[in-house]
């Protein structure tokens, strides 16, 4: 349970604390595609966090 | 370009069709389980999220706002990437407890009707702009694609088709916990249509209307301005509206109830998790190239509908069909989600706290009707508030105002799962702080605003932000401080730590007075009716797999929970602890109560997967020390203090018949007889140890002894009983002893004989000499009978002496081949020399070629022995019959007469020396032991079988086995000299 309490924690503190990087990452003039890029590498992480949750623990 | 009403109205009602028929079609079972259940399915189900705003109004956002428009799919992808800490442990909690609602949770969360009252109240008020939003998405698309229906005529015709899909599909099952598969598989299909009508449009002004990638790198550097705009940061605070959808995604009522209450499976939220990101993305995706693609075709007269407007701009009716279709879809999906959501919460939090079900009502389909009421009058007021606000204002206004006001729920999540100490007192005043600046920040300017005759957007779009963060903080604080100074009470506590992180429910230690499920059914039946009671209590049974009747103290309280459990899916957490409350005694909490270990043992059971680091180690270890307690190979029972049975091992469970999922929560004076007296008696006393007492079990006398340690020092503060059975080792000492007597017997008989022996020789001398000496008859027959009664005595006696010596454990002095078919022939001789002749008639049917190895005196005597038995209880004429049979090890020999046989109650005693049912001085009860003795030393066996013939019910059968001898060369012997054989 702490490990859960640090993650939320953890990514309450980036969402709140840590706005310059949302702005970077939404608004720093690189290519338009940039953000969903990102996002895209996010969402395979999660992808494959789940994806090993799936076959190692289950 | 303008369509006719009767092309719009075709594709709108053939889409909502479709809708109809995939919900029909999974109600029926015609689609296979496996898609339904699909987490595929699921996960577009979920997609609900991306409401109306996200189809229309997200352009509006994007076209003001540049890049802030993803902030929506952000929040959304943000919680549901963070599934595994936030939305599980949600999905546990609501499973677990039977809650359908986020009303429901805070509700169970801080044990109070109260906050389930204010929390359904304050969604259904912030619900309506959001379901305003899609009706107004609706009623604003139609007339731009005819003139000739009005906006006002489109909102009503939709609300009720929707209403109408929304009760047929979504109020199918009383219990508000029942998965409504049509409505999911419905669901998913519209989000399917809206995913794919984006993208078509998205690729078609990509592809051909940006002229693909070069065109618009082109397009974009001839006109950089656009991408500035695009990546142009709004004004300060706007992350904070991160946090808004972060929370939306699970506190809106349709986001919870398909992700919540719908009883998807565990793998499919996991999934989701980087699911419905996924699908987020490709709708965010898709707007870039349609806004661009509307700025270059000048569509962009109304920027929240310019998805529509670029299809009438470029003259393509199936690109406006599209839109409207996939706006269509996105508005009715969470119309009908939020308001089979708004109405679970309102009939558990509103109605039934103030009605009371009417007597001769079937409870049941009274509570659907009531749901389906609730539901027509959300969609009422759903309506209105467009007719008389909504319509006002533009969506994005809207859609601000709600999803501020959603996040205002946000501390209460998190305080559920993560911060036990937050009390109902701290939570409503955190909710009455944030909503109150909610209102005075956000809602009352619109409202003003809404008065005037020109509403100014721009104001209350850019003073939303700092609202929103200062309602959110001020929120939070207030939870906390007031939590602090006014902490919640016990069972409010209890609530809270079964709501943690994977934390485990403590046993309460609370009483119950019931003794059998009609207790439950009589304090049910006032308020559900006497069948519904009656069925509840049933289900519950079932599902707990007790049986009806009389109920153990423990499985009380498991029905109990239970029932609680179920009637929450029913009529709220909150009319279901209330419900059965009356039924609860105070319990005393301290101590370690057998009822509590035993649910704590079921709830680590159940937990098992979800333990992790050192708990799990910790469970491993006693899972470990259990599983060896359990499979002791003796009797193993725990109690607590008030002599309560805390663990009840296999081997207690064989010897009593009593299972170890009955006996915990016991006394021991609840025990069935005999245990009871006997464990009772053992456990009062002074002693550590009884030895083995005699118990009669199921007819059969089994003997125990008992041993105890006290457990002063462990939280128990009971004792541990060890029952261990000695009936095998009594009855093995009691042969031991019975072979030790009679080898004393063996042994005085053996030096009787001796000192006899003597005696008698002079007695018969003289005898023999004293017929020498007269020749009077009557002093000659004296003679002859005293040389006769000498005999006799030396016949008793050498018998003893060979008794006792094939008692010894040297075996057979010489062992030899032996050709049993001879061997018994010559058997059959000797026993004809007695000298009142045997008038049966002995046949040999021995195989010639069966040999075995023996003592050939010794098994001489064997085979006399048997005959002169048989033809004793043989009548005259009659045959005695020895046959053999073999196999590749050992040979078989069987003696059968025709006599009057064994009587059973004799055949359990006839090796035992000295028993002999002959006229006395006729036996001597050695004969058969003596057998005995000597076909174990050549290692064979000998059973007796009598009646032999059991259809005349006479003659005995004696079979021996005894070793073969494998091979043919026998050497040729003389035949046997009979001495020392009839004696």
């Amino acid at each position: 349970m702490i490990r859960q309490r640090l993650l939320l924690l953890l990514t309450l503190i980036a969402l709140l604390l840590a706005p310059a990087g949302i702005n970077w990452w939404l608004f720093g003039h690189a290519h338009w595609l940039t953000p969903f890029l990102i996002w895209a590498l996010l969402i395979l992480t999660a992808a494959a966090i789940e994806w090993r949750h799936r076959h190692h623990e289950l | 370009m303008n369509f006719d009403l009767s092309t719009l109205l075709l594709f709108g009602c053939g889409y909502l069709l479709v809708l109809f028929g995939a919900a029909w079609l999974t109600e029926r079972k015609y689609l296979p389980e496996r898609l339904i259940r699909h987490p595929i399915v699921h996960v577009l189900a979920l997609g609900v999220f991306a409401s109306a705003w996200t189809f229309y109004g997200i352009f509006g956002v994007a076209y003001q706002s540049g890049y802030l428009y993803l902030i929506s799919y952000l929040g959304g992808s943000a919680a549901f990437l963070l599934a595994p800490v936030v939305l599980i442990p949600i999905l546990r909690i609501t499973r677990r407890h039977q809650l359908s609602s986020l009303a429901d949770l805070f509700a169970f969360r801080f044990r109070s009707g109260r906050v389930g009252t204010l929390t359904t109240l304050l969604m259904l008020f912030i619900s309506l702009p959001l379901l305003s939003i899609q009706i107004q998405a609706l009623a604003a698309s139609l007339p731009m694609l005819t003139p000739h229906v009005s906006s006002h005529q489109a909102a009503l015709v939709f609300c009720a088709v929707i209403a109408l899909f929304t009760i047929l599909f979504g109020a199918r099952h009383a219990s508000l916990r029942n998965s409504h598969n049509g409505l999911i598989v419905a669901i998913a299909t519209e989000s399917l249509v809206k995913l794919v009508a984006l993208l078509a449009i998205a690729g078609y002004a990509f592809f051909v209307v940006l002229d693909g990638p070069s065109g618009l790198a082109d397009w974009l550097a001839a006109n950089p301005e656009q991408l500035q705009r695009l990546q142009q940061p709004p004004a300060d605070h706007w992350q904070v509206l991160l946090l808004a959808f972060f929370a939306c995604a699970i506190v809106m009522p349709h986001m919870f109830h398909v992700a919540f209450t719908e009883n998807l499976p565990t793998e499919s939220l996991y999934r989701a998790s980087w699911g419905l990101p996924l699908l987020l993305l490709l709708l965010a995706l898709a707007v870039p190239p349609i806004l661009w693609a509307a700025i270059k075709s000048d569509a962009i007269d109304n920027p929240e509908y310019m998805v529509l407007q670029l299809g009438q701009t470029l003259q393509l009716p199936w690109m406006s069909l599209l839109a409207f279709i996939g706006g269509l879809s996105a508005a009715s999906g969470i119309i009908i989600v939020a308001t089979v959501a708004l109405a679970s919460m309102l009939q558990n939090h509103v109605v039934l706290p103030l009605v009371r079900v009417p007597d001769n009502v079937r409870f049941y389909a009274w509570l659907l009707w009531v749901r389906r009421l609730i539901i027509l009058a959300v969609l009422l007021g759903s309506y209105l508030f467009f007719h008389f606000i909504g319509n006002r204002f533009a969506l994005s206004q809207l859609g601000l105002l709600a999803f501020v006001a959603f996040l205002q729920f946000l501390p209460g999540i998190l305080v559920t799962l993560y911060w036990p100490g937050a009390s109902r007192n701290g939570f409503l005043a955190g909710v009455g702080v944030g909503f109150g600046i909610w209102a005075l920040g956000l809602l009352l300017p619109m409202m003003s605003v809404a008065l005037q005759s020109e509403p100014d957007s721009s104001t209350t779009a850019l003073s939303s932000y700092p609202v929103a963060l200062i309602s959110l903080l001020a929120n939070s604080l207030t939870l906390v401080v007031t939590s602090l100074l006014f902490p919640g009470r016990r069972e409010e506590r209890q609530a809270a730590e079964a709501c943690l992180l994977n934390a485990l429910p403590h046993p309460t230690g609370q009483g119950i007075q019931v003794q059998s499920n009609a207790d439950f059914v009589n304090r049910l039946t006032p308020r559900l009716g006497e069948r519904p009671a009656q069925r509840e209590v049933r289900r519950a049974l079932r599902e707990l797999q007790l049986p009806s009747g009389r109920l153990a103290p423990l499985d009380s309280l498991r029905l109990r929970a239970r029932l609680e459990q179920n009637l929450s899916g029913l009529l709220g957490p909150v009319e279901a602890a209330a419900l059965l409350q009356p039924l609860d005694t105070p319990g005393n909490n301290s101590g370690f109560k057998a009822r509590n270990v035993h649910l704590l043992e079921q709830q680590l059971e159940a937990y098992d997967q979800r333990l992790s680091g050192l708990a799990a180690e910790l469970d491993q270890l006693r899972r470990y020390h259990r599983a060896t307690l359990q499979r002791l190979p003796i009797g193993v029972c725990t109690l607590d203090a008030e002599q309560r049975i805390l663990f009840w091992n296999a081997e207690l469970e064989t010897c009593t018949e009593l299972s170890s999922d009955q006996a915990p929560g016991l006394r021991l004076d609840q025990l069935p007889s005999p245990w009871s007296d006997f464990l009772a008696r053992f456990a009062a006393a002074d002693a550590l140890h009884q030895s083995a007492e005699c118990l009669e079990l199921n007819g059969a006398q089994r003997w125990f002894s008992l041993h105890k340690a006290r457990l002063d020092d462990t939280p128990a503060q009971g004792m541990v009983l060890l029952v261990e059975e000695e009936t095998q080792h009594l009855l093995m000492a009691r042969k031991l002893a019975h072979s030790e007597r009679l080898a004393s017997i063996g042994r005085f008989a053996a030096g009787v004989a001796h000192e006899i022996g003597n005696p008698v020789t002079g007695i018969a001398c003289l005898a023999q000499n004293l017929k020498l000496e007269t020749e009077q008859p009557e002093v000659l027959e004296t003679g002859d009978q005293i040389v006769d009664q000498t005999r006799r005595i030396s016949r008793i006696v050498q018998s003893l002496v060979r008794f006792a010596h094939t008692g010894r454990q040297d075996g057979p002095g010489h062992m030899e081949p032996i050709r049993l078919h001879t061997c018994i022939d010559e058997a059959i001789h000797l026993a004809a020399l007695d000298r009142h002749g045997r008038q049966q008639h002995f046949i040999n049917a021995v195989d010639q070629t069966l040999l075995i190895q023996g003592d050939l005196q010794l098994l001489l005597q064997v085979f006399v022995n048997l005959l002169n038995n048989a033809s004793d209880a043989s009548p005259a004429e009659s045959v005695i019959r020895i046959d053999s049979d073999m196999n590749e090890h050992s040979s078989r020999l069987m003696i059968t007469d025709e006599g009057y046989g064994i009587p059973a109650e004799h055949q359990d005693h006839l090796f035992e020396p000295f028993f002999t049912t002959k006229e006395p001085g006729k036996g001597t009860g050695l004969g058969l032991p003596l057998v005995y003795n000597i076909i174990t030393q050549h290692y064979g066996s000998i059973e007796i079988v009598s009646p032999a013939n059991k259809k005349q019910n006479n003659g005995t059968r004696v079979i021996i086995t005894l070793p073969r001898l494998q091979g043919s060369a026998l050497p040729e012997r003389p035949e046997a000299d009979g001495e020392g054989l009839s004696g």
